[in-house]
């Protein structure tokens, strides 16, 4: 039953450095990015092609995305929430790859993920309005709700990791259940449903990121 | 299930790797060519209404250059239209001036010819009159006319005897032509001479002729002087007397 296991496992070690199939996996899914984003990106012309056309699409709407939750400059944040939404929605497809797991259906990548989500809210937040500026929007709308604030701010991280972690572990783990129940055609719908929540929990994680980012913003109107 | 602290590690610094990698061949050039496309779009906006105003501002110039040629036109049309009416009336004036020289000369000529008319019908008229009145004194006059003009000039001989006694001759004979249209007698002639010898204290040799055409009296003649008491010799004083006024 080994092929079942949807749970990670150390693959090799060096000293007490473990390797898990995650990191590997994560690993072919940057390959992969990287290899994608450079054959796209290699010729780019003012007179577009096909793909080049649907990659400017892609980050017009996501300029203009962020334009409108964001008052600042969108390409301030657009490489940040860009990396995050390309890895994660591609680590949320390649459990469809027979042999593969996914990466984002261990609790430690979406931890991961959820501390650089955590971190990004107050870099940004710090370096556009500086350190007082930015401490000071926890006192708003009054200094009672500071305790709230702060922890707000531990559960919604924690939250956005577990958000991520449990719908992933979740797709891999009725499909495994599925397969074993009914056989091999009855997990494909589910599986395309997979695809669906896997490309929407990715926007998801990018947008919360983005309105935990403005709502570090001290807006005075 | 448990927490791997390295695998978070891991995936944090994965995140890292690949933002800064996507940066540099993802993010940057496609930023790139979304500003130069949009720089370009706005570039070629920006001239396209550039060079729409300026073909508006070309046009309008053109027309403005087209309407200061038709008033051009126009003024030099105008221009032209009034010299050519100066130059006609110029010319006008000029063939009047021409035409009254013309008309002055015809004039003249006409007059020099009416003149020329006049005074030849005047000296005709003249003439016949002078004719007529020779005859008319031919057939009137008689010896007895021609006695007693003769008488008159001996009588009032002093006009002569002073004139002639004006010139201081050297000679002693005066010649004296005498004229006459009747033959005188002896006598008369011989007490004219002597009335003049004895004024004058001169030998006068008297040449007397008869001649019919005097009609009546006589005309003598002493050196380059005459004196003709003579009826033609008056009719032709008066005669070239009336030709002279006009």
């Amino acid at each position: 039953m080994k092929i079942f296991n949807v749970f990670p496992e150390t693959i090799f070690s060096i000293g007490p450095v473990h390797i898990t199939d995650t990191v590997i996996t994560t690993w072919l899914v940057m390959a992969l990015i990287i290899t994608l984003c450079y054959s796209v990106t290699r010729k780019l012309s003012i007179k577009p092609s096909f793909f080049q056309e649907v990659l400017e699409a892609i980050f017009e709407a996501m300029e203009k995305t962020i334009k409108d939750i964001l008052p600042l400059d969108p390409w301030l944040v657009v490489p940040m929430l860009g990396t995050l939404w390309i890895l994660i929605g591609f680590s949320n497809l390649a459990g469809l790859i027979p042999g593969l797991k996914t990466p984002t259906a261990d609790l430690n990548t979406t931890c991961a993920f959820a501390l650089i989500s955590f971190s990004m809210t107050h870099v940004v937040g710090i370096s556009t309005q500086g350190l007082k500026g930015y401490l000071l929007h926890y006192k708003e709308p009054t200094w009672i709700l500071l305790p709230f604030h702060l922890i707000a701010e531990i559960t919604r991280t924690v939250a956005l990791a577990v958000r991520l972690f449990g719908n992933m572990l979740s797709g891999d783990m009725i499909a495994i259940i599925l397969l074993g129940i009914v056989g091999l055609l009855v997990p494909i719908p589910f599986s395309l449903l997979h695809i669906i929540i896997g490309l929407i929990q990715a926007y998801i994680f990018g947008i919360l990121t983005l309105v935990f980012i403005a709502g570090g913003m001290r807006t005075k109107s | 299930m448990k927490f791997n602290l390295w695998t978070i590690l891991f995936q944090v610094i994965n995140f890292v790797i690949l933002l800064y990698i996507l940066k540099r061949i993802l993010y940057k050039p496609i930023r790139e060519i979304i500003e130069k496309r949009r720089g370009l779009i706005a570039k070629t906006v920006g001239d396209a209404e550039k060079t729409k105003k300026e073909a508006l501002e070309l046009k309008e110039n053109n027309q403005k250059e087209l309407n200061k040629a038709k008033e051009l036109q126009g003024q030099m049309l105008e221009q032209s239209r009034e010299e050519a009416l100066k130059d006609r009336n110029k010319l006008l004036d000029e063939a009047h001036k021409e035409a009254a020289k013309i008309n002055e000369k015809e004039k003249a000529l006409i007059d020099a010819e009416k003149m020329r008319i006049e005074s030849e019908l005047k000296n005709k008229t003249l003439e016949m009159v002078s004719v007529f009145a020779s005859n008319l004194l031919k057939d009137i006059s008689d010896e007895e006319l021609h006695k007693a003009i003769f008488r008159k000039l001996v009588k009032e001989n002093g006009k002569i005897v002073s004139d002639i006694s004006k010139i201081k001759e050297k000679e002693e004979i005066l010649n004296i032509d005498l004229v006459t249209a009747y033959p005188l007698p002896m006598d008369d002639v011989k007490t004219f001479k002597e009335t003049l010898e004895s004024q004058l204290a001169k030998k006068i040799k008297m040449n007397t002729t008869v001649d019919k055409t005097l009609i009546a009296g006589v005309r003598i003649k002493a050196y380059d002087m005459i004196y003709d008491s003579s009826l033609a010799g008056q009719i032709n004083a008066l005669a070239s007397q009336l030709k002279e006024t006009r």
